[in-house]
């Protein structure tokens, strides 16, 4: 017998085979669940796999607009809306990562009684049986809008007198205080630093958390720019230099605390000293300030008075002044008069219509106090609250741990949460609604005055759950038939919204496609010093300082206020200053650290009112003294296992309430004792952390071992130029020269000048028997201004989202194995200052992606030739055929290729978000930035079928697309009327490394501009 | 050079004394070996099943243990073919002797070495594609690449190396049948392909191994040369040398003698070979191991004067780094193997005593494995952009590899040792009279 397979077995058994393997396949439950149907009946205007773009936004996002980029139904990233007046497209890190959420592994999807899943039948009944036989409900919600704050008014007051109480964790209700204070406004006005020659921030991180993060970074970097050799002049009053801190020109290391003291001390001076003021304003203004005086606020921040008199020059000699507060965290109780302060010294400074625009404020009403809160929490503990609706808002999490919401919420009667997202609070309710998480919702969100925003589902919800305000309407229709409600929430905000705005269906569907109404003031009046303030509200004020261990809450801008911290993109996003990835940390200086013998990544524990939390010491050069900072965001108890980490820095606070009714935080004395263990801290900043255990490799010789590396930039990859070199020139544009320092390059390699290194091209196998030509018709190139970048980190994430960038992991990021194909270098330099005595340490930002050299060192040694040159000068990157030898990566100059050490994974649903265009890699498989050659692609057809070529502008990347200060450009180099050409000929323009190893980059870096003489 | 002048039948019998059945003590030591290569493919296997990242490699540290070890058997497959096929063509008597073993351990040695770069890449799956040959997928290799000339150097030298080898071993295999019974000796037989010691065989046979001794010259250079540049042609501070050529010949034959001594000393012992493995050819070796470890020390010397020279503030940098950075100890540990512990030889006491000899190319092993890591890894930590510095171990799956490369070496050459002569016993008979010829000697003269 012959054991040969015929023709007809193998076709029967490979038949069976395959049916046996479809069945398996379909037998699998969860496949079902999902719902797939076939698209014989397509989805109006959907194309496969074209990208669709839908204007909404969440309450979470800070009051910008967003576009969500859809394909095939699945939202894939988020994007800025450009008609937005505050973002114009743009969007910070933390922003563009709520995607993240909507996919998240926290999702809740079934309804839950006491944690176990019921039927949605039998949550309906209980919930309208608790409805009914409510007397004293309450309902809790993030802060509400619109046609969602009118619905909610209306939800609660149809049950049993219920009250609607909104919480806000950041909001700040001594601003609102303070507007009334000075000029009679209870509003908080819009800051813009648009058009601003000088500002004095004491304090506020504008360029990360504080205040309109986008439109700050756009108009500060826009004032950076120098013209007729002058720009804009930072001041930044802080002891622990913060990621804005870093941009500014100089840093007055004052203790906080002594803040308000510095506030008041200015206004004097400036005053003093001939101000805008009116006489009689003046007269108020002084009578206010006469018991403060700049020595009393130099002793108390520990700095000299002529520093502090030196700031007052500057704003008294700057045409267009603006001062920005401190954070609330430093202030304390004088918190309003803190704001109050600074906006006289605006007024003083002529900057109140200009810069600080009540035409365009937020009002009162879209502050929700804290105390609201904090008095529920009261009654709930009192047990006069029988049914509390929860929805957007995490209390248990994020107050003061004083106040035990926890308990808080196992007195109430009963608590339902519609939650997206399981989260601490979620978790106490005793009945939980799956809701459909913002970008699956209908709502409205208001920003500043003149801004209403729509919020529309941009794709179907991805689970069996419905909008929270359609499960109420539900609930209400179940007790009044006859209630006068649509039957969606949809159809309710329409008739709100038209109601309000007028017009019919046309007007409707261009505001939702538009995303909202944008009629915001670009400038207000002039507001006078209102008669409301008075010398004794200033009696009292002293200094909150604390001489030893001052811990400080620094708010995160990668977490906020925690609502980002199931994010990987965000635990993945490096701290701006330390660089930290995944964990809380406690921040101390190196000098601190080595009077109590701790080292970087000893657990510590920090002992602060009461409450102990542990977390590993991260030495920093940046922080001055005894500062000790800490994070907000982290300490989650309540997400999935991944997301639980970290300490949660609300539990420090007090649980005061100011008099306008928001936590007081101040510089308190922390105690910190070392625990006896340590850990590798997953930074990316300091190099050489690797495995080796927190020693961070640094210049030999050096006793400290110190975040020192090339600290005098002597590698010439990041460079400056003084704006007295710029000045001769006028505007700063064309001519040669600039401050460059470092290795004599002309001297040093002659050759280098006068030889063309490029390849010869036209012999290049690619062109060669072909009717094409190297660069022609375009040649990719990019330009970043280093004077504009804030080093935010916003591109890093938008690059995650479009190039589909795996999360590794904490322990893998420790390795040295994140995978960003841009990452946002940070160097220390060292100055001495004027004195030459003590050293300045002042931080210097770089972008750093694929170069995408012309002469590049990783193509020549790629022996399977995965990656080549491309005939528009991208390193082109064939994934499929990389064997993985990582040569290239090795021979790379710039150390921006990316290996995959592992096939990486996404948990949960995060796959849903990969962009279809960008194929994902394989264990063993090298990546890199190619500057998005998908979209590039997309540009290219796009122009193609228009029978052009592409226009300067019309091709984006994706990081340039989010950079909220517009320090990126990107275009066509062989266009020589293109942007990029243009600003690559620039005076300020270098290429990293390219005079030393002559690797002809891509990218053009424009140096940054330093005030005075010589460089930074 | 008189004093190996036994009769001829003394030659086979005492040479093929080493194909008896094995001892106790060599079948424990297979077993050990076996274990240690099966440990290697298991280490392997779980890097191939998880990815690459279970090595300690990361950004940007993106070669380690595994070239270091590829590099490392490249050098150690140096000495066997420049003892057979250059000193062959020098007339050195003193190689007969040994010729046999360091051709043997030079095969098994880039046998070792060729299993690296598969190993070492991310798809190990696919690592025949760096092979350039007419396909359907219209795909071709990138021949500007130094790892494409490896590809082709390391696999000539391989080529060569074991023709020249097996060509070698057919009168020696001619002999072992004579002796052989059964299917050994019908195995033996097919295997000498035909011999017969007639003297027109001699005639060809000498006359192609010259010839072949003559191609494999060239090869001994060009080998570590093409396996140098792999790093000299890069940008890497540290790398890009135009040293390296010369400095990984010398250093290749460096380690590779080292390698025949630390091999044929417990192996003379063992096989109780003494009389045919004297003092003479380790003290020859010796010297060869002196001239080249003169070269590799004034090597480091040259790189960093080169590198004080230049005035290449990167170079300076990296040369400062490697000496007192974070890798001083394998730094100093390699000076002090390579550039110290052999200095003792030029005493011709220390270079015919045996045990000191053992524990110098001891060191030198050492020393020369850590001198590829350091140029490897230290370079690659601190390059041009300090922000990407880096920092790296190895893992023990990446010293379980390596474990398992000496294991797998090993078992090679003990194999060989039951199976093949390994000492040529024609070559020994060429340098002691001829039988009926002069005098002759006796085994209690010579001893």
């Amino acid at each position: 017998m012959s054991n040969k397979i015929n023709r007809r077995d193998f076709l029967a058994v490979m038949g069976l085979a395959g049916a046996g393997a479809a069945t398996m396949s379909c037998s699998d439950p969860k496949s079902f669940e999902e719902k797939w149907h076939p698209w014989v009946e397509p989805v109006n205007n959907e194309l496969p796999y074209v990208p669709r773009y839908f204007a909404t936004t969440t309450p979470e996002s800070d009051g910008v607009g967003l576009h969500v980029k859809v394909i095939n139904g699945r939202a894939s990233k988020i994007e800025g809306n450009p008609e937005h007046p505050i973002n114009r497209g743009r969007l910070t890190a933390r922003q563009q990562s709520v995607i993240q959420e909507l996919y998240g592994l926290e999702r809740v999807r079934r309804p839950l009684h006491n944690g176990k899943e019921i039927t949605w039948k039998q949550a309906r009944e209980l919930m309208t049986e608790k409805l009914a036989s409510t007397q004293s409900m309450a309902a809790l919600t993030g802060p509400l809008s619109g046609a969602v704050h009118e619905f909610w008014t209306e939800f609660v007051g149809r049950f049993g007198n219920g009250t609607l109480v909104q919480y806000d964790t950041f909001s700040d209700s001594d601003m609102i205080a303070a507007g009334e204070k000075a000029f009679g406004r209870s509003e908080i006005p819009y800051f813009s630093l648009k058009g601003c020659d000088t500002v004095v921030s004491l304090g506020a991180q504008f360029l990360e958390t504080w205040g309109d993060v986008v439109s700050n970074s756009r108009d500060y970097a826009a004032a950076r720019e120098v013209d007729h050799g002058k720009r804009i002049h930072h001041y930044q009053v802080e002891a622990r230099m913060s990621g804005t801190g870093a941009s500014a020109d100089e840093v007055l290391y004052a203790k906080p605390g002594s803040e308000t003291l510095i506030a008041l001390a200015l206004l004097k001076e400036v005053s003093a000293h001939g101000s805008k003021l009116s006489a009689a304003e003046k007269g108020v203004v002084d009578g206010l300030t006469g018991n403060f005086s700049v020595e009393d606020a130099a002793t108390a921040a520990g700095v000299s008075a002529e520093k502090i008199k030196h700031l007052a020059e500057a704003l008294h000699n700057a045409e267009s002044a603006l001062v920005l507060p401190a954070e609330r965290w430093v202030l304390g109780r004088f918190a309003a008069q803190h704001y109050t302060a600074v906006l006289l010294l605006n007024k003083a400074l002529g900057a109140i219509g200009k810069h600080v625009n009540y035409s365009a404020s937020k009002s009162i009403t879209q502050v929700p106090a804290h105390k609201n809160v904090v008095d529920l929490m009261e009654s709930m503990k009192a047990g006069n609250i029988d049914l509390l609706v929860v929805k957007d808002a995490n209390p248990v999490y994020s107050l003061p741990s004083k106040l035990n919401a926890g308990e808080a919420f196992d007195k109430a009667g009963f608590v339902v949460a519609f939650a997206d997202t399981m989260n601490e609070t979620v978790a106490k309710a005793d009945l939980v609604f799956p809701a459909t998480h913002a970008l699956e919702s209908w709502g409205e969100v208001h920003g500043h005055k003149g801004i209403e925003m729509l919020q529309q589902p941009v794709m179907r919800p991805r689970w069996e759950v419905f909008q929270a305000e359609d499960q109420l309407i539900g609930f209400i229709k179940g007790a009044d038939e006859s209630a006068a409600l649509p039957d969606q929430f949809r159809d309710y905000l329409k008739q709100s919204w038209t109601s309000r705005h007028g017009g019919g269906d046309k007007e409707w569907r261009e505001a939702l496609k538009l995303g909202g109404v944008y009629n915001m003031a670009e400038t207000g009046e002039n507001l006078p010093v209102s008669g409301n303030v008075s010398a004794s509200f200033f009696s009292g004020i002293e200094s909150l300082t604390v001489n030893d261990a001052a811990l400080v809450i620094v708010t995160s801008a990668r977490y906020g206020d925690g609502r980002a911290a199931n994010r990987g993109w965000m635990h993945e996003l490096p701290d701006q200053m330390t660089g930290v990835t995944w964990d809380s940390w406690v921040e101390m200086s190196y000098d601190y650290a080595e009077k109590n013998n701790i080292s970087y990544g000893d657990i510590v524990s920090l002992q602060v009112n009461g409450v102990t939390v542990e977390a590993p010491a991260v030495l920093s050069e940046t922080q001055s003294g005894d500062i000790i900072s800490v994070q907000t965001g982290l300490g989650h108890t309540g997400l999935s296992e991944a997301n639980n980490r970290g300490f949660n820095a609300f539990d420090l606070l007090s649980g005061e309430l100011s008099d306008a009714g928001t936590f007081v935080a101040q510089p308190v004395q922390a105690k910190i004792t070392k625990a006896g263990r340590s850990q590798k801290v997953a930074t990316i900043h300091l190099p050489g952390l690797g495995d080796k255990l927190n020693t961070p490799q640094t210049v030999v010789g050096e006793k400290r071992q110190l975040d020192r590396t090339d600290p005098h930039f002597e590698r010439n990859i990041w460079q400056a130029v003084a704006i007295d070199a710029l000045v001769d020139h006028g505007d700063g544009h064309g001519g040669h020269g600039g401050g460059h320092h470092g290795q004599p390059v002309a001297e040093g390699f002659p050759e280098h000048v006068e030889t063309d290194f490029y390849p010869d091209r036209s012999k290049d196998p690619v062109v060669v028997g072909r009717d094409e030509t190297f660069y022609t018709p375009y040649k990719w190139e990019m330009a970043i201004d280093l004077n504009k970048c804030t080093g935010c980190g916003s591109c890093v994430t938008a690059c995650y989202a479009e190039n589909n960038l795996p999360v590794v992991g904490r322990d893998q990021v420790v390795k040295g194995r994140e995978m960003a194909w841009i990452r946002v270098n940070r160097y220390l330099g060292y100055a001495k200052d004027e004195a030459g005595k003590t050293e300045k340490i002042y931080v210097a930002f770089l972008p750093m992606m694929c170069q995408q050299c012309a002469n590049a060192p990783c193509e020549s040694v790629c022996p399977s030739l995965a990656t080549y040159h491309s005939k528009e000068g991208l390193n082109a990157m064939v994934y499929n055929r990389c064997v993985g030898t990582r040569y290239c990566a090795n021979n790379c100059s710039y150390k921006v290729r990316r290996f995959n050490w592992f096939t990486w994974e996404w948990p949960g649903d995060t796959n849903w978000a990969l962009n279809p265009a960008v194929s994902a890699r394989q264990k063993g498989v090298m990546e890199k930035c190619t500057f998005c050659a998908q979209r590039l692609r997309d540009a290219k057809d796009y122009a193609k079928d228009q029978g052009r070529l592409v226009e300067d502008g019309e091709a984006v990347v994706a990081c340039q697309q989010a950079c909220p200060s517009e320090a990126i450009s990107f275009g066509n180099f062989s266009d020589h009327n293109s942007k990029v050409y243009k600003l690559a000929h620039d005076k300020r323009a270098y290429r990293a490394l390219d005079a030393h190893i002559v690797t002809k980059p891509g990218v053009s870096y424009l140096k940054r501009v330093t005030l005075g003489h010589g460089h930074a | 050079m008189k004093e190996i002048n036994f009769p001829y039948s003394q030659f086979n019998k005492d040479i093929l004394r080493t194909l008896e059945k094995p001892s106790p003590l060599y079948v424990a030591m297979m077993t050990l070996i076996i274990g240690g290569v099966a440990f290697g493919g298991f280490c392997w296997g779980i890097q191939l099943r998880e990815g690459m990242g279970v090595a300690g490699l990361n950004h940007p540290v993106g070669w380690g243990v595994y070239i270091t070890d590829f590099v490392f058997w490249v050098g150690i497959g140096h000495a066997g073919t420049l003892i057979s096929a250059i000193l062959f063509l020098f007339r050195a008597r003193w190689r007969n002797a040994i010729f046999r073993s360091a051709e043997a351990m030079t095969i098994f040695a880039v046998m070792t070495a060729l299993l690296f770069p598969i190993v070492h890449v991310g798809r190990a799956w696919l690592a025949w594609w760096l092979i350039p040959y007419p396909n359907q997928r219209e795909l071709w290799v990138n021949f500007r690449s130094p790892l494409l000339w490896d590809v082709f150097a390391v696999n000539t030298y391989f080529s060569v190396s074991s023709i020249f080898f097996c060509i070698g071993l057919i009168p020696d295999i001619a002999a072992v049948r004579d002796r052989a019974r059964g299917l050994r000796r019908k195995i033996y037989g097919l295997l000498s392909v035909g011999w017969d010691s007639s003297s027109s065989q001699w005639r060809h046979y000498m006359a192609g191994y010259g010839f072949f001794a003559a191609l494999a010259t060239p090869l001994v250079l060009s080998v570590h040369s093409v396996v140098s540049w792999d790093f000299a042609v890069s940008i890497v501070p540290g790398w890009h040398s135009t040293i390296f050529a010369p400095y990984f010949v010398a250093g290749a034959v460096f380690s590779g003698m080292a390698m025949v001594i630390t091999i044929l000393i417990p192996f003379r012992k063992i096989f109780k070979l003494e009389k045919y493995l004297t003092t003479w050819h380790f003290d020859m070796m010796s010297r060869l191991i002196m001239l080249t470890g003169t070269i590799v020390a004034y090597s480091y010397l040259t790189e960093y004067f080169i590198a004080w020279y230049s005035d290449d503030a990167f170079e300076q940098f990296i040369f400062w780094e490697r000496a007192f950075g974070a890798y001083a100890i394998p730094f100093w540990l390699m000076v002090f193997c390579n550039c110290i512990a052999p200095l003792p030889l030029w005493f011709k006491k220390v270079r015919t005593n045996f045990t000191a000899l053992f524990i110098i190319t001891i060191f030198i092993n050492i020393g020369m494995w850590f001198e590829r890591f350091n140029i490897i890894v230290s370079s690659l930590t601190q390059e041009y952009d300090p922000y990407s510095w880096g920092w790296y171990i190895p893992t023990k799956i990446e010293m379980g590899i390596t474990l398992g490369s000496f294991c797998w070496f090993f078992m090679w050459l003990f194999m060989f040792i039951k199976f093949f002569p390994s000492l040529a016993i024609t070559e020994m008979k060429e340098i002691a009279d001829p039988p009926m010829r002069g005098k002759t000697a006796t085994a209690e003269e010579a001893a």
